[in-house]
This record gives structure tokens, C-alpha cells and sequence, in this order.
């Protein structure tokens, strides 16, 4: 008979107590370094390598992989900087994927001379009413240089 | 929604929105000068959302005198397109980047383009600006290796 082992939910009152006095800054802090840990590992895993061939690879001993791992470590810049680079991502790609990215930017500067526009619409135009007293835009043919192309 | 289909690229896409971020003008010292040369200086930045299959496209453009001296006026304006078929046009890397098809980018850079020679149109017709029609742009200043600003 296969018997199963079920998580058992633990109440103390001195547990309570202990996790009472975390505040929630404190919460939050340990929160981001464990987040930061499982990412560099994901970030591990997806080139292939194992703690040991990380290690080498950023030139560290695989006990302190291990300690960066235990979502412990209070992470400095210039650590952080060496995981981004060994891994081969950028450091903001270690807090998280970005929601949105610059995929394209460009410049370019042109010129255009204004003496004769091909479209030309002089405003405003001149109103009329018509006998149910809706306005009427009255036509602008003689002031639309294009205007007989089109027009049959 | 527009497909564009052929051997290597397939995509269907639809604008979701389009967006007037800024426009403004300002008036030279002698209005009743006509300003009948004009430069564009045109700054495209695009931007996508992968969870949202949304590229952003954001067209500034800057109007400045013949001798570019004096900014005669500004334009912003943002098209929103929504990818559709995201997941199977847009690649995304190992590292998280997105490789987007260079044909994608241009494709939307020239959309937007002509949008925004629309908005402006219509934004400063009427004024001394009636005649700052954003002129025709070869495609080929869009291509990704054309790329003068790299930030």
C-alpha cells in the first residue's frame, strides 16, 4: 500500500512570534535576493552549464556558486556585473525581464522647399447656408492648382 | 488586420491605436516672412512588448528653419501595433532580446512615417506651417544597419 506524505501545516505561537518581528522591508529584501539567486541559476542552466562549470567560468571557487545559490548573498555591484558578463546578459536581465525593450532608434534629417506643395488646402474656407440651413463648405477650384487633373 | 505574406515572412498585424503625444508651434520673429524651406529632423525609437504582442513606434519630429537655426515647430506622435502572430514572427533570445525581423521594423517605421505626415497635416494646416509637408523618405534610411544612434 502506497502511503503519501501530505506538507504538514505547522502553527507556533513562538514561530509566529519570530516572523512577527521581520518587518515587511526586511521581507522584501530577502524576497529579492532569493528571486536574484533563482535567476542567475535559471540564466546557468539555460547555457548549459553546471555550479561547477560556472564556477570556472567566472574563475570562482564552486562554494561561493553554492552560497550565491542559497538566495543568502547580499550581491555587490561589481559581483553582479561579473555574473551579468559570465553569463553573457545584460545586468538589468538579472532583475527581471524587462516588460518593454528598445527594439530599433534612428535619426534622419531631410529638407523639403514649401514654394510648391502638392497639397494645398488654404483654410479657412469660406461658408455658406443652404436653404434647410445646413453649412455648405463653398469650393475652392480656383484656389486648388491640382484640382482639374482629377476633376472631370 | 493587414497580412503581409510571402515565402520567408508572414505577418498579421492591425494598428491598436494611434496616439498624438505633442505638437507644438512657434511663431518666427517676422510671420509675415513666409518660411518656405524647412528641415525635419526625425528621431524613430521603437519598442516592444512581448506579453502584450505590442510594438510601439514613436515618431518625433522637429521643424527647423532653412539654416536650422530656429525650431518652427514639434510633432510626437506614437503608433501602437498589435503582432498577432508575435510569438512565431519574433524570436526570443536566451538572454531575453528580441530578434525582430529587420523587414518587420522597417515595414512599421514606414507606416508610421506616413501616419505622422498625416497628423501633422492635420495639425498645422492653416497655420505658417500649412506648408511643412514631411517629405517622401527613401525606405532605405529605415534599414537596421542604417542606424546612426546606438544607445
Amino acid at each position: 500500500m502506497n502511503k503519501t506524505t501530505k506538507a504538514r501545516k505547522y502553527n507556533s505561537s513562538k514561530l509566529q512570534e519570530l516572523l512577527d518581528e521581520v518587518t515587511p522591508l526586511e521581507m522584501e529584501q530577502t524576497k529579492v535576493k532569493m528571486q536574484l539567486a533563482a535567476r542567475i541559476e535559471d540564466f546557468m542552466r539555460a547555457k548549459g552549464w553546471n555550479k561547477s562549470q560556472f564556477a570556472e567560468k567566472a574563475g570562482k571557487n564552486p562554494s561561493e556558486i553554492t552560497k550565491w545559490f542559497s538566495g543568502t548573498q547580499n550581491f555587490t555591484t561589481d559581483v553582479l556585473t561579473e555574473i551579468a558578463s559570465t553569463l553573457g546578459v545584460e545586468l538589468t536581465a538579472l532583475f527581471g525581464k524587462k516588460q518593454v525593450q528598445v527594439i530599433y532608434r534612428n535619426e534622419i534629417v531631410v529638407k523639403s522647399v514649401a514654394t510648391q506643395p502638392s497639397i494645398v488646402m488654404t483654410t479657412p474656407m469660406s461658408q455658406g447656408i443652404d436653404v434647410y440651413g445646413y453649412c455648405l463648405l463653398a469650393s475652392q477650384g480656383n484656389k486648388l492648382p491640382f484640382t482639374k487633373y482629377y476633376q472631370a | 488586420m493587414a497580412k503581409i505574406e510571402n515565402k520567408d515572412f508572414n505577418v498579421e498585424m492591425q494598428i491598436r491605436a494611434i496616439e498624438l503625444l505633442n505638437g507644438s508651434l512657434q511663431l518666427p520673429a517676422e510671420p509675415n516672412t513666409a518660411v518656405t524651406t524647412f528641415n525635419f529632423n526625425i528621431s524613430i525609437e521603437s519598442k516592444a512588448d512581448a506579453p502584450n504582442k505590442l510594438i510601439f513606434v514613436i515618431v518625433n519630429v522637429e521643424i527647423k528653419n532653412d539654416d536650422h537655426s530656429i525650431v518652427l515647430g514639434a510633432l510626437s506622435v506614437s503608433c501602437i501595433y498589435e503582432i498577432v502572430n508575435f510569438d512565431e514572427v519574433i524570436k526570443i533570445e536566451e538572454n531575453g532580446k528580441l530578434d525582430i525581423p529587420q523587414r518587420l521594423i522597417e515595414t512599421l517605421n514606414i507606416i508610421s512615417i506616413s501616419t505622422t505626415r498625416g497628423v501633422m497635416f492635420s495639425t498645422f494646416k492653416g497655420t505658417f506651417l500649412h506648408g511643412a509637408v514631411l517629405p517622401i523618405i527613401d525606405p532605405k534610411q529605415f534599414q537596421v544597419g542604417s542606424q546612426k544612434v546606438e544607445k
